[in-house]
């Protein structure tokens, strides 16, 4: 079989890596070749890779040959000449966020159709929220935009004419499902393979930072972005609560940090009296990650609200055997429970300092809970079954495209008639094709 | 030709659509074409009526040169080459209570089905047609576009005749409440002496016999109506017709001319009908082919005097209606050259 995968290949991109992970695997069963958007370098790959300027007609055209297509989106700018043609070519989309918010809104203003988009999410979300993504900037805050993206996910838009979804946890597919005519495939993440490692000499500490803690110091770490659903404000009112937490622990987020959002928890830190055990590293590189996370005793994630259809950066910690607190929700909550400590969201703080007093107390636990978490992410989160997973979604998605054509012509004949805008007659058909086909 | 003739099929109900398109069939075939009928299921519930719509608008004709649609939902069926000839839209979306449906959400998503999905068969059509000016008349007003009329020709060909008039006029056609027959025994009580009701046909049901049967005696007309409560023969119709003042015929808002005008025009009779009748006012004109009454009995007693007091001028009246009957050329050789040319 023939198939098109069309994905980001540029070295920075983190799920470029990822899917770069499986096509060894995918090359053994398919006719593999890789459609990338041009950048100025691409990773390595095993298969052909077909570089395309614009995503246009000759693409589309190109794409449509094959017996399948595979479109890898997430909210992005990478993905900003892919969603173009997952719109116009039913495939397989590969959905690595659980909103698309921002990629859709700028692909819509990219093709003019904005007003489009608007009108849609009018009328299905309401006026307000067609006013909001006419006009993020009205909410006045970042986290206030973070909060729309999660309820308005859009990737409906993305996913309508698709053959199929995959996703990298239930919570998600649990979003997705109803939103393509094919099946939501599970797949499970692997780890990104620049953050692999973790062995015995890669643990080695180089680094001022790592050197100048204290030997006896407790390192709680958070990795990603530092913004507002990070929730890090509310990790060191967590540990300002707790006189054992407040003397033990120290707390690095290292990520990528906007100048507001460094010096607002700076000042909290002080208010809190945790300046000197409360760092922002900034953004670092794969290597003192990977020293950072040698080095940390525990780990922290706490994303509200969650926007990610699963977290790379959970399972780099996982990896490196450092247990991880995270909040009780979203595809948080499925991670064993005997990996993670999972707190309830609604009593975060509380149980925050709860959590983080059990690990700062019981060196064993955080032993055994990391060196699960490390056989976990071994076992459970390797490239090869990612491929798998990516081939059975591939299966299933040619088993739907005799659905494509059907519901194609449904379309076409009500269109004839109107009847295609018609909600009552959407419906009726819609339950009618759901009984005759077994969608359900 | 290969024609295909699509109406509904509501089951176990026969009148005049089903008759109308059985005969177009006949009459196709015997103008040389081949001619098939199919019948679209439509139920009643909302839910069945969106069925039904969806079923027809997803229907594939093959092997067909034409469509020619007769009554909602089989018009939608999707051809190319669509003639509609419109019996009737689906009232209960159009038309005010107790014909339309009450304003509801549920059947308000139904309603708005049935006029986006009419209005564009009307539209990509290839010609449009009405079987009578009233039906034309409530498209115009309903979706705004107009219909050629071309009215449909009487169930069979009858040997019309007239003879001298009698003392009686004559009500004809099925009992029933909504032909009214009762409006004119109600009548007879203030009708001047000289002249009879005959009313003649068979009832819808024994409740609707029952309450004719009553309405005479209550009205104190025994003697002045004759209730001959049973089918009669076209014999006997034709005979009754024939020797009567004229024919009284009072539908409520009927689609069609009413075959019982056009029998009793053909007769050479006049015929008096009501202001709320619908399309019967295409063969009655009031004064020049018979009489256009108000709906109540003291109006439709002066219309009866006027033609049973004044023979001359209902003999006249009786010649015009039978020379517009003419005019109006309820043929079916010319609907036959109309739907296929």
């Amino acid at each position: 079989m023939k198939v098109a995968m069309v994905t980001p290949m540029s070295p920075e991109s983190a799920i470029a890596d990822v899917m770069t992970q499986a096509i060894p695997d995918l090359s053994a069963w398919w006719d593999l070749e890789v459609w990338c958007p041009s950048e100025a370098s691409t990773r390595p790959c095993p298969v052909r890779v077909r570089p395309y300027d614009h995503a246009d007609t000759d693409v589309l055209n190109a794409l449509a040959r094959y017996d399948l297509a595979v479109f890898v989106l997430g909210d992005s700018p990478w993905h900003a000449r892919i969603l173009p043609l997952a719109q116009r070519l039913p495939g397989l989309v590969v959905l690595h966020d659980a909103s698309l918010t921002n990629l859709i809104r700028h692909a819509a203003i990219e093709s003019d159709e904005f007003e489009l988009l608007l009108r849609r999410v009018e009328a299905e979300f309401g006026p307000e929220s067609a006013q909001i993504l006419r006009n993020p900037r009205s909410l006045g805050s970042p986290d206030e935009w973070l909060k729309f993206c999660a309820r308005v996910p859009l990737h409906d838009i993305a996913t309508e004419r698709s053959l199929g979804a995959v996703v990298h946890s239930e919570w998600h597919a649990r979003r997705v499902d109803g939103r393509t005519l094919g099946a939501v495939t599970v797949a499970p993440l692997p780890v990104p393979s620049t953050r692999l490692g973790f062995d015995a000499n890669q643990t080695s500490t180089s680094s001022r930072l790592v050197q100048r803690l204290p030997n006896d110091a407790l390192l709680l770490v958070t990795v990603g972005s530092v913004n507002a659903n990070r929730r890090i404000d509310l990790l060191l009112q967590a540990i300002a609560d707790d006189d054992v937490l407040s003397a033990r622990l120290h707390l690095w987020c290292v990520g990528p940090a906007d100048d507001g959002a460094r010096s607002e928890l700076l000042q909290l830190a002080r208010t809190l009296g945790l300046q000197d055990h409360f760092a922002v590293a900034g953004r670092v590189t794969d290597t003192l990650l990977q020293e950072i996370l040698a080095r940390a005793d525990i780990a922290a994630a706490l994303r509200d609200p969650v926007l990610e259809g699963q977290s790379a950066s959970v399972l780099t910690q996982l990896l490196s055997g450092t247990p991880v607190v995270v909040f009780d929700h979203a595809h948080y909550s499925e991670l064993p429970d005997d990996i993670a400590l999972k707190v309830d969201p609604e009593d975060a703080r509380e149980g925050l300092r709860v959590a983080l007093r059990l690990l700062v107390d019981d060196e064993g636990e955080r032993a055994r809970r990391g060196q699960r978490a490390r056989d976990y992410v071994l076992s459970e989160r390797t490239a090869g079954r990612y491929a798998a997973a990516l081939f059975e979604a591939g299966e299933r998605a040619m088993a739907t495209k005799p659905l494509t054509h059907l519901s194609s012509d449904i379309g076409a004949r009500l269109r004839r008639l109107g009847l295609n805008r018609e909600p009552a007659v959407v419906e009726a058909v819609t339950d009618l094709s759901f009984d005759l086909f077994d969608l359900a | 030709m290969k024609l295909l003739v699509a109406n509904n099929a509501a089951p176990f109900v026969r009148g005049g659509a089903e008759f109308l398109a059985d005969r177009l069939v006949l009459e196709l075939r015997r103008a040389g074409h081949e001619a098939e009928l199919v019948r679209l299921p439509l139920g009643d519930t909302p839910e069945q009526i969106l069925d039904g719509m969806i079923a027809a608008s997803l229907l594939d004709v093959v092997n067909v040169d034409r469509v020619i649609g007769l009554k909602f939902p089989a018009y939608l069926i999707p051809f190319p080459d669509l003639v509609i000839w419109l019996v009737h839209q689906f009232r209960q979306a159009y038309d005010t209570p107790p014909v339309g449906w009450p304003a509801d959400p549920t059947l308000d998503r139904v309603v708005s089905a049935v006029r986006t999905a009419d209005k564009r068969a009307f539209v990509s059509a290839t010609r449009l047609y009405a079987i009578s000016p009233v039906v034309a008349e409530r498209l115009h007003r309903s979706n705004g576009i107009t219909a050629e009329v071309l009215m449909t020709p009487p169930h069979a060909d009858q040997a019309y005749r007239t003879h001298e008039a009698e003392g009686f006029i004559v009500a004809l056609g099925r009992i029933s409440d909504g032909k009214r027959q009762v409006l004119a025994i109600q009548a007879m009580r203030h009708a001047r002496p000289g002249y009879r009701l005959v009313v003649a046909g068979a009832a819808d049901n024994a409740a609707t016999l029952e309450k004719i049967e009553r309405e005479i005696a209550t009205a104190g007309v025994a003697d002045r109506v004759e209730l001959i409560p049973r089918f009669i023969t076209e014999e006997e119709k034709l005979d009754l017709i024939a020797r009567s003042i004229g024919s009284v015929y009072l539908p409520i808002d009927e689609d069609s001319y009413g075959y019982v005008c056009y029998e009793a025009a053909m007769s050479s009779k006049p015929s008096i009908t009501a202001t709320d009748s619908g399309g019967t006012l295409t063969l009655v004109e009031h004064g020049r082919t018979g009489l256009v009454s108000a709906p109540e009995p003291e109006a439709l007693a002066a219309a009866f005097d006027e033609l049973a007091l004044h023979r001359d001028r209902a003999r006249a009246m009786g010649q015009n209606a039978r020379t517009l009957a003419l005019e109006l050329d309820l043929s079916w050789t010319r609907v036959i050259e109309e739907l296929t040319r």
